[in-house]
């Protein structure tokens, strides 16, 4: 009977539902910007960090060819800004991707592979 | 002394009976049915198909004994030779013989030397059973058991030639392996038997040390791995003897970097030949995945908006009595690559079916995805003959056959040297470029950008921006002329077509201009032409396109991407757009 007493809160225990505590999920998009040579995949958000606000331009320029395949004008905060790169339309290689600001000063480059 | 004379007695007849050897020879002797009666043909002169003798001399310098048993085996090479039997120049025996499939490879005796057939019969030598993809050797053996002596040529072995790769390894082709000679009459085996002279038969027939290569003339605008061919000849099975196949070991396969196809299996000196060239597309990225360019898509930059301009030109161009042709197209190929629908003539039809090719991407061609249908091959000699004046005689029809020469006996190197064209590559962008000695020169000829003297000054500037306007993404694509009087442009758009739709596409053009868009998939031709005199697209020249989102978007980097850009001056000299 002594023994009784000490299974039945194990089995009380084992009948319980288990509780999961669920972790909020938190996207931690890179700064790609502060390093080379990032594989990017279709879709992918990236951060970057401005000083202003204001208009800049993105350019992916073809590091072997120097060709500049698209540009994208930009209206940018202050601040952390998250942005998505679209791959589909591009030809596979090795990009620079260039920031300037409206002024046409480079503020950031980096290189990334598609 | 009696004593010393009955003891060299001894001696000496003890050391002839021990030197008792045997020589075994393999020994070319002429064709089985030689072309004129009592000749030999030469051994150099054998050649695939030729049906030979190959004898078995034997010879015993022993005075004691005689040969009446042998036992005789070989191995050949049963790729190279078929053997037609053995036949037996004496009448007082018959040799038994038999051959095993290539499945086998020899292994000398660790003991005895090669050509020590005794050695190798009776000491530790071994056949290994590897299978036929791993042995080029067949076993064969010949055995006899005589009345009579075996002596001088005692049996001739008959092979023929077969057709082999060229390059074959002919070393050792057939060769002696073992043997045993016995005396049945006194019941003596020989133990010095040798290969010797000539222990096997090495000739290597001088068609087979051919070699061809095959080579398309690509210009730079072209990537030669992107085409594959290989060696053909005519189907003699085909009554109407249209059909082409390829010979036995002629491979197929991918050009290489410079333009080469090695052709040398299966090429022979007397056959009919071709090399097919063809289009494959096939792009190895092991990185990303590999993935195919569509024939289609690579036309599209061979025929463009500066072929069109240069074209018009041409014809616009005649003079002042409007009866002159070729004050702007030098070369006769130029009409050639003009006359698009194929009637022999270059005239407006031709310049209208071009313009349609490049703005509305209507084909003029049977089949947009076959190469066939656009591309021409000249042998390179031929190519450099074709003028203004002579060009209408020459076949102007697509093709990928690559006609050889082969007919040349006096040399065992070939090299073959074709020159590629296409339908509608007016300024020869993608053309080899032709070397006509005795040119008329009288019109200044404008050559590709890629093939320009004078590129720097042949640079324009151009840009394309994307941008989100209300929930729109508004591509703006603008021209920097700079010094140059432009009269065509041509841009392909590649769009994520998975993200966007195309709505439409405003131009901000000079008002002469006939401008043109039209969407293919996920790519977009856009441009435009001028044809009056004196009128340009100068850098107020917009082309603003729309797309709307099929769902929501924070940016657009990406998602619209210019691909190639074409553009002409007033000159027809073709422009390069630095992309800013």
């Amino acid at each position: 009977m002594k023994k009784l007493i000490y299974i039945l809160p194990l089995i009380l225990w084992g009948c319980t539902h288990e509780i999961i505590e669920d972790v909020p999920q938190t996207e931690m998009e890179m700064d790609i910007f502060e390093v080379q040579n990032t594989i990017v995949d279709d879709g992918e958000t990236f951060k970057v960090n401005f000083d202003s606000n204001g208009e800049y331009r993105l350019s992916l320029v073809d590091e072997f060819t120097n060709i500049t395949y698209t540009n994208e004008k930009l209206n940018a905060k202050v601040g952390s800004n998250i942005l998505t790169i679209y791959t589909k339309a591009l030809p596979k290689g090795s990009y620079k991707f260039i920031i300037k600001d409206n002024k046409n000063n480079i503020v950031k480059q980096t290189k990334i592979k598609l | 002394m009696k004593k010393i004379l009955i003891l060299l007695v001894s001696v000496l007849s003890t050391i002839s009976v021990y030197s008792q050897t045997i020589n075994i020879s393999l020994d070319y002797a002429g064709l089985i049915n030689e072309p004129i009666q009592g000749e030999t043909t030469p051994v150099t002169d054998l050649e695939i198909g030729d049906e030979f003798y190959l004898d078995i001399t034997l010879s015993n310098n022993s005075t004691n004994y005689i040969a009446t048993y042998a036992d005789i085996w070989f191995t050949f090479k049963n790729d190279a030779f078929e053997y037609l039997g053995i036949d037996n120049p004496n009448s007082n025996g018959n040799w038994y013989t038999n051959q095993w499939p290539s499945s086998y490879i020899f292994h000398n005796s660790t003991t005895a030397n090669v050509d020590d057939l005794y050695g190798q019969y009776y000491t530790d030598h071994y056949w290994e059973y590897v299978g036929d993809e791993n042995s080029n050797d067949a076993p064969m053996v010949i055995t006899s058991q005589t009345t009579g002596e075996l002596t001088g040529v005692v049996g001739r072995l008959k092979f023929k030639y077969k057709q082999v790769p060229n390059g074959f390894d002919f070393t050792q082709s057939v060769i002696l392996r073992k043997a045993s000679v016995r005396d049945n009459v006194s019941g003596y085996t020989f133990t010095d038997i040798k290969a010797f002279p000539n222990q096997s038969f090495d000739n290597v027939p001088p068609s087979t040390t051919v070699t061809a290569q095959f080579k398309v003339l690509f210009p730079q605008t072209l990537d030669p791995t992107l085409f594959d061919g290989g060696l053909y000849t005519k189907d003699l099975n085909d009554t109407n003897g249209n059909s082409w196949i390829q010979p036995p070991f002629a491979q197929y396969g991918n050009l290489s970097s410079t333009g080469t196809l090695d052709i040398t299996q299966g090429f022979n000196t007397t056959d009919e030949f071709a090399v097919i060239v063809n289009w494959d597309g096939y792009v190895v990225d092991s990185q990303n995945g590999d993935y195919v360019i569509s024939f289609s898509e690579q036309y599209s930059d061979i025929v463009t908006i500066s072929d069109v301009a240069l074209a018009f030109a041409e014809l616009s161009n005649s003079g002042i009595n409007q009866d002159e042709v070729g004050n702007e197209f030098n070369y006769g190929i130029q009409f050639m690559n003009g006359d698009v629908n194929g009637d022999g003539l270059f005239n407006s039809d031709d310049t209208y079916r071009l313009l349609l090719q490049v703005i509305e991407g209507t084909s003029y061609l049977e089949d947009s995805e076959a190469m066939v249908t656009a591309s021409k091959f000249y042998p390179k000699s031929q190519y450099d003959t074709i003028t203004k004046e002579n060009y209408g005689s020459i076949p102007n029809g697509g093709t990928l056959m690559n006609f050889l020469d082969n007919t040349t006996n006096s040399t065992l190197q070939y090299d073959f040297e074709s020159a590629i064209t296409w339908r509608g590559d007016i300024n020869l962008s993608h053309s080899t470029e032709p070397d006509v000695v005795n040119a008329n020169t009288s019109a200044r000829f404008v050559p590709a950008y890629a093939k320009a003297m004078n590129k720097e000054e042949r640079q324009i500037s151009t840009s394309l921006v994307t941008e989100l306007v209300e929930g729109k993404v508004i591509v703006t694509i603008t021209l920097d002329n700079g010094s140059q009087k432009v009269i065509g442009t041509q841009y392909k758009l590649g769009f994520d077509s998975s993200r966007l739709v195309f709505d439409d596409i405003n131009f901000k053009t000079n008002n002469t201009s006939t401008n043109f868009s039209n969407l293919k998939g996920s790519n977009i031709n856009i441009g435009s032409l001028i044809q009056l005199p004196n009128e340009f697209l100068d850098d107020t020249t917009t082309y603003t396109l729309t797309f709307t989102p099929k769902n929501e978007l924070d940016n657009t980097l990406g998602l619209v991407t210019l691909l190639t850009t074409d553009a002409v001056n007033e000159i027809g000299e073709q422009l390069k757009m630095n992309i800013e």
